[in-house]
């Protein structure tokens, strides 16, 4: 009896997902965050669909840059748009090091938000690239809605890296991110140096999911999750054998 | 056998005036200019020539003549500004037009004629189209450029003279008819040759002597026995589709479907040589004379109509097509070899140089408002800000990006000068300060030494740091120089890590 309860709650919930416009996704190894994907519906992380990054300081906008490139490494052989509004952050030596081949990205820089919005419209809404990455400050209730119908239309994902934004409203992301850098984690607890580039990655809004914290490093070329116990020495948790 | 259609412009600019200001119709008027604190007439209108006044009387004189007449300064230049927009408009009779002299311009018809029906029913299209939007001219075909200047101005008879009859034609008319000037005319005239018949029955051997090789010259482009040199106004383009319209097209509907019409024609075409273009203008030809353009450039050569289409669809906008076009064209003048592609059944791929998404390129750069799009490949420098370059082309592939130092996601601009505490040489600071804000460091790496590339410029080598503050924060810092120079060592910023 119990058993069959939980069947139909689960199924039931699969129904209402599907009415709201989620289709049960197929693509649940492509982009792998470990515990992380707990937090989205359907335990997948959600492409074809827009998420946007808070940051409100340099270092975080590296942290999230960073962040973002680990994550389309794991798409794998593809090419991206990165549009932004002046001559770009991005110091393309850098992505290669986070497991994304720079040739593969071109950088549009165009005169203002309004253009940056326009492009990433048709960027979005093409088929030609998988991702598309926009350095913007402002994304409104009415724009973000409009960028939404063109990634359903194409299915390719868009990531807005939102620098000092003045005003957060609802908008029709599927996730708002914000990262920070942590202190790294020392492979060895008296090694000395700086180690694994680490992040805390906190979820503030998931549409359907549970928003919430974790710890990620940069490590062994993907982007893995850590165990943060303050009273132990740090261990990492991702596939490197770690003496502890 | 080439074939000429020259036009003479009777009255050109008094034309162009009554054109724009028909309350002149019944006045008299005249273009002057002022010579020498003395003005000049240099156009009278048909209605004060018939009242005797004539080019270069003196405006006094016309004045006693005929007291009501009207004057306007004249333009510099003013003829060859207006022939030239009325040639570019007679672009769609032949792509060769030229201007020729002042009051005149010279269509070379060869092998197109035949479009409007032969060569009688053509001259009928062009004298007429001209007349009707009230330019009086009279018009002649002939061989040559030279023989038709000169049955245009001077043939009292029918007006196309037939191929290889333009010697005989040419014989009857008065010696002015060899364009020549007013010197010349009046040596020819103290020796009584009045006419092309006579000075052509006097041996060659006595006319070089008294009136210059010109005169020969003259004869010779005349009678086809030498090329007369024609400068076209434009440069007639291999790729070049038009459409004339029988109404003049005023709607956005309109245009679209001409250009459509167009560039179907155009690509298949091109598709056929096995071409792509990688630039296309499309120019709209106004009623009024006045011509339109609009350009796009392509990152790749295209024959893909639906692709130029939408390029140019943003542009369209643009037009002002006040009371209408007549005719369209669009021309390519910068053509590439572009062997056909198979259809790619995933476009999913992910290459980047698939024609999907050179064609994204192309609709942003196309846009007003997108200053560019850049691909970075790696540079042979190790000076971070010289250690990439810009892609030249979009499937310009390069070497290997030699990194196994760390490198910051964002480099500033140019290195910020910060505070430091640094315990002994050769080692990271303890704590920096930048833009006010201090910084304790917890870890760090390095030094990296990075030398100063001495034959680009004279600096400091670089020796920098990877730290990470309390907070996790990474940063690249660098030490300028050595410790124990003469100067004071200097620590700078230069970029974030994530």
């Amino acid at each position: 009896m119990v058993p069959d309860k939980k069947n139909i709650i689960a199924q039931l919930r699969q129904d209402i997902l599907r009415v709201q416009g989620y289709k049960p996704v197929e693509n649940k190894s492509i982009i792998d965050l470990g515990p992380l994907l707990g937090a989205f519906p359907n335990g997948a992380f959600p492409l074809a669909s827009l998420h946007e990054f808070i940051s409100y300081s340099p270092e975080s906008t590296a942290a999230t840059g960073n962040f973002i490139t680990g994550l389309l490494s794991q798409i794998g052989l593809a090419s991206f748009i990165w549009i932004s509004a002046r001559p770009t952050l991005v110091f393309p030596p850098a992505l290669k090091l986070f497991g994304l081949n720079p040739e593969r990205v071109v950088f549009i820089e165009a005169r203002g938000e309004k253009e940056v919005l326009w492009c990433a419209e048709e960027a979005l809404g093409s088929k030609a690239v998988t991702s598309v990455i926009v350095e913007t400050g402002e994304l409104s209730f009415k724009q973000s809605r409009r960028l939404q119908l063109a990634v359903e239309k194409s299915g390719s994902t868009g990531f807005f890296l939102r620098q000092f934004p003045r005003k957060i409203e609802p908008n029709a992301c599927a996730a708002r991110w914000a990262i920070q850098p942590s202190p790294s984690i020392p492979v060895e607890s008296d090694f000395p140096g700086v180690s694994h580039p680490s992040w805390t990655v906190e979820l503030l809004h998931v549409k359907n999911g549970r928003p919430g914290k974790w710890s990620f490093a940069w490590s062994g070329g993907t982007i893995a999750p850590v165990q943060r116990n303050h009273h132990k020495p740090f261990t990492l948790a991702g596939n490197e054998k770690i003496a502890v | 056998m080439e074939r000429f259609l020259a036009i003479w412009f009777r009255q050109l600019t008094t034309d162009w005036l009554l054109l724009h200001q028909p309350r002149l119709e019944k006045i008299p008027f005249a273009y002057i200019v002022t010579e020498q604190h003395r003005k000049i007439v240099q156009a009278p209108n048909v209605l004060s020539k018939s009242l005797g006044v004539h080019k270069g009387m003196l405006l006094a004189d016309a004045r006693i003549i005929c007291p009501g007449l009207e004057v306007m300064d004249a333009q510099s230049n003013f003829e060859h500004r207006l022939l030239r927009v009325i040639g570019l408009w007679c672009i769609q009779f032949s792509p060769r037009v030229a201007i020729d002299g002042d009051n005149g311009l010279l269509i070379d018809l060869t092998g197109c004629a035949h479009l409007w029906g032969g060569e009688r029913d053509y001259f009928k299209t062009v004298v007429y189209s001209l007349q009707q939007r009230g330019y009086d001219v009279r018009c002649a075909i002939a061989d040559t450029g030279a023989a038709a200047w000169a049955w245009a101005r001077f043939g009292k008879t029918n007006p196309v003279i037939a191929p290889g009859a333009q010697r005989k034609a040419l014989l009857t008319l008065p010696a002015a008819a060899l364009r020549l000037d007013g010197y010349m005319l009046k040596r020819l005239k103290q020796f009584g040759l009045n006419t092309v018949n006579l000075i052509t029955a006097q041996p060659m051997a006595s006319l070089t002597p008294r009136f210059g090789k010109e005169l020969i010259e003259r004869m010779n482009y005349c009678f086809g026995n030498e090329v007369e040199p024609f400068i076209p106004l434009c440069e007639p383009q291999v790729f070049r589709e038009q459409l004339a319209c029988l109404e003049p097209v005023i709607t956005r509907k309109g245009i679209e479907i001409a250009l459509e019409q167009l560039l179907d024609t155009l690509c298949q075409r091109l598709a056929k040589e096995g071409k792509g273009l990688r630039t296309a203008v499309f120019s709209c030809y106004r009623i009024d004379g006045d011509l339109q353009e609009q350009r796009v450039g392509c990152n790749r050569a295209t024959s893909k109509a639906s692709h130029l289409f939408h390029l140019f669809q943003e542009k369209i906008g643009s037009f002002e097509p006040a009371l209408g076009f007549e005719l369209f064209s669009i021309e390519a003048p910068h053509v590439e070899a572009a062997p056909p592609q198979q259809e790619i059944l995933f476009s999913r791929s992910g290459n980047i140089d698939t024609p999907e998404f050179a064609e994204l390129l192309d609709r942003m750069l196309n846009k007003d408002g997108v200053i560019k799009a850049t691909r970075y490949l790696p540079a042979e420098h190790h000076w971070p800000e010289r250690s990439v370059r810009p892609a030249k082309a979009i499937t310009e592939e390069s070497g290997e990006w030699r990194i196994t130092k760390p490198r910051p996601f964002s480099l500033l601009p140019s290195p910020e000068r910060i505070e430091v505490i640094v315990p002994i040489p050769d080692y990271p600071p303890k704590v920096f300060t930048y833009r006010g804000k201090t910084h304790k460091v917890v870890r760090a790496d390095g030094p990296e030494r990075i030398e100063n590339e001495w034959w680009l410029e004279n600096r400091l080598l670089r020796d920098y740091y990877v730290v990470e503050d309390e907070h996790g924060a990474r940063y690249w810092l660098f030490r300028a120089g050595h410790y124990g120079d003469k100067n004071p060592v200097e620590w700078f910023i230069h970029g974030f890590f994530g």
